[in-house]
């Protein structure tokens, strides 16, 4: 199956333009309240994104306040903010790529623990083996293909909204998406295989 | 405009499996999908890991115990939160003046071409440029002009040897409505309304010459007729709906309004006013309203009602015939 990436060289490492928007609170009025209540729950978000993108719930946190301090200092008056979430999940993304990314590679079984601990529903809901097999499998993607996985499969956001959040083409995105679900099928049906092998 | 519609007509590929997966690919394609996976079971294999890794991250997603404990950084979040509401109100402020901008300039352009004393209309003309004016303001100088019966007076003060009254009407069954002086006309002019017992109006000008001035034939909306016609230094326009019965017997009395030999206690007072000069109390004890605006002095006469308030036939009314 043919899989076409025409950007993928040129876009692995572009920045996000976080003033871009969809236009998903474009003309809405918000009063200050309404603004501080959509804000906590992006931040929720940009959380766990984070969570899951570093590994680590102190350096996720981290990551995430520094991009509101990014946040707090970028946005301008005569520039505003159109699409808040994607808005900070860019700055976040630019914070990563600057600093966070040199610095943190999650595959610890520490962080891996930290995150699935935090999961709050019954085991007989959701397999946590599986996610634990998951959750490690994601760390070891490269992080383009790691943000991609999380945005789309995660966070729920269309190719689009990833397109722009990352700063890339939907062909990339589309490539990265597809290169980091199938690393992470292979991994995680090796660690079954494994599994397998073991119980036999 | 969706991506994948670009792909229509394309195989299959990798793209595809992947929008399948997160149940983003459009309809147009899902048959070509199915088929595929059937001829394909290693790519249905796929797409179904795929669709579970998707699963188990929204489940894990919804079941992170984030955000459900204590507040993160509130004060941080406060200061954000101002600053992105403090954007918003500054973007909202720069539209609206950038609205009130356009408006103005907008204005200044319309008051230029319409009112500007170089530019300033014949009788006729004014006649119909009145008539296209925006209905909606039609209601509003309804209600401030109604008890304008002085322009009259104020047009009769213009006429030397002549006296000039309001027509009556009565007897055709069309009530007077209002008055009102014509603002920046090349001739001293106003507009009487007059309506029927249904509420369909005509409208009549009266404008008073002061030379051999051409007026030139205005154009009234369809429906409608101009009938203009002069009687020594007086002209009129009488506009209506083209099937009202009345018109021709209009045209009589208001003519009839237009007496000769004015009598000399008013021609006394008929000197000719300044073009600016603000209408005065005439002969029938009406009270005339003074300039409002500095802008009309020298130039024309004041007004009884501000341009924006010009009154256009209700469209509701004037459809139907008198």
């Amino acid at each position: 199956m043919p899989l076409s990436d025409p950007m993928k060289s040129a876009a692995s490492s572009r920045r996000a333009k976080p003033e871009e928007g969809s236009g998903r609170t474009a003309g809405r009025r918000r009063s200050s309240g309404s603004l501080q209540d959509e804000l906590v729950v992006h931040v929720t978000a940009l959380r766990r994104y984070a969570l899951l993108l570093v590994g680590d719930p102190s350096e996720a946190d981290d990551l995430v306040q520094e991009a509101l301090t990014k946040v707090l200092v970028q946005t301008r008056a005569w520039k505003p903010v159109r699409d808040l979430r994607a808005y900070l999940f860019a700055t976040l993304h630019n914070v990563f790529i600057d600093g966070h990314r040199r610095r943190s590679r999650m595959p610890t079984d520490v962080s891996i623990e930290a995150i699935v601990g935090r999961v709050s529903t019954p085991a007989s809901q959701i397999d946590r083996l599986e996610v634990r097999d998951l959750v490690r499998a994601l760390g070891k993607l490269p992080d383009e293909q790691r943000e991609v996985v999380l945005l789309i499969g995660f966070e729920g956001m269309s190719y689009r909204e990833a397109a722009r959040v990352l700063g890339v083409p939907i062909g990339t995105i589309m490539s990265r998406l597809s290169r980091g679900r199938e690393a992470l099928r292979h991994m995680t049906q090796r660690g079954k295989s494994l599994k397998l092998r073991v119980v036999k | 405009m969706n991506w994948f519609l670009f792909r229509s007509g394309k195989p299959i590929d990798e793209a595809d499996l992947q929008a399948w997966a997160d149940d983003r690919l459009p309809s147009v394609r899902e048959e070509a999908m199915r088929t595929h996976l059937a001829l394909h079971p290693e790519d249905a294999a796929r797409a179904e890991s795929y669709r579970r890794q998707r699963d188990l991250l929204r489940a894990l997603r919804e079941d992170l115990a984030i955000g459900k404990e204590e507040a993160f950084r509130p004060e941080l979040l406060e200061a954000v939160a101002q600053r992105l509401g403090r954007s918003e109100r500054i973007r909202r402020a720069a539209m609206a003046a950038a609205v009130a901008m356009l408006m103005i300039t907008g204005g200044s352009v319309g008051w230029l071409y319409t009112y500007a004393p170089e530019r300033s209309l014949p009788i006729t003309q004014m006649a119909s440029h009145d008539l296209l004016f925006d209905p909606s303001s039609f209601a509003r100088a309804e209600r401030v002009a109604a008890e304008d019966e002085d322009s009259v007076g104020w047009l009769d003060r213009h006429l030397t040897g002549r006296s000039l009254r309001r027509p009556d009407l009565e007897k055709l069954g069309l009530r007077f409505v209002r008055g009102r002086v014509l603002r920046h006309l090349r001739t001293p002019a106003i507009r009487l309304v007059y309506e029927d017992e249904r509420g369909s109006k005509i409208f009549i000008y009266l404008g008073v010459l002061k030379g051999d001035e051409d007026q030139a034939l205005g154009i009234v909306p369809e429906g409608y007729v101009s009938l203009q016609w002069r009687n020594g230094p007086v002209v009129f326009a009488l506009i209506g709906p083209s099937d009202s019965p009345q018109l021709v017997d209009a045209m009589q009395l208001i003519s009839n309004s237009v007496a000769e030999n004015k009598p000399a206690a008013m021609e006394a007072k008929a000197q000719e006013p300044p073009a600016g000069a603000a209408p005065a109390a005439a002969a029938g004890g009406e009270v005339i309203k003074p300039p409002s605006t500095a802008d009309d002095a020298g130039t024309v006469p004041a007004a009884t009602e501000t341009p924006s308030e010009t009154a256009p036939p209700d469209p509701a009314s004037v459809t139907k015939p008198l």
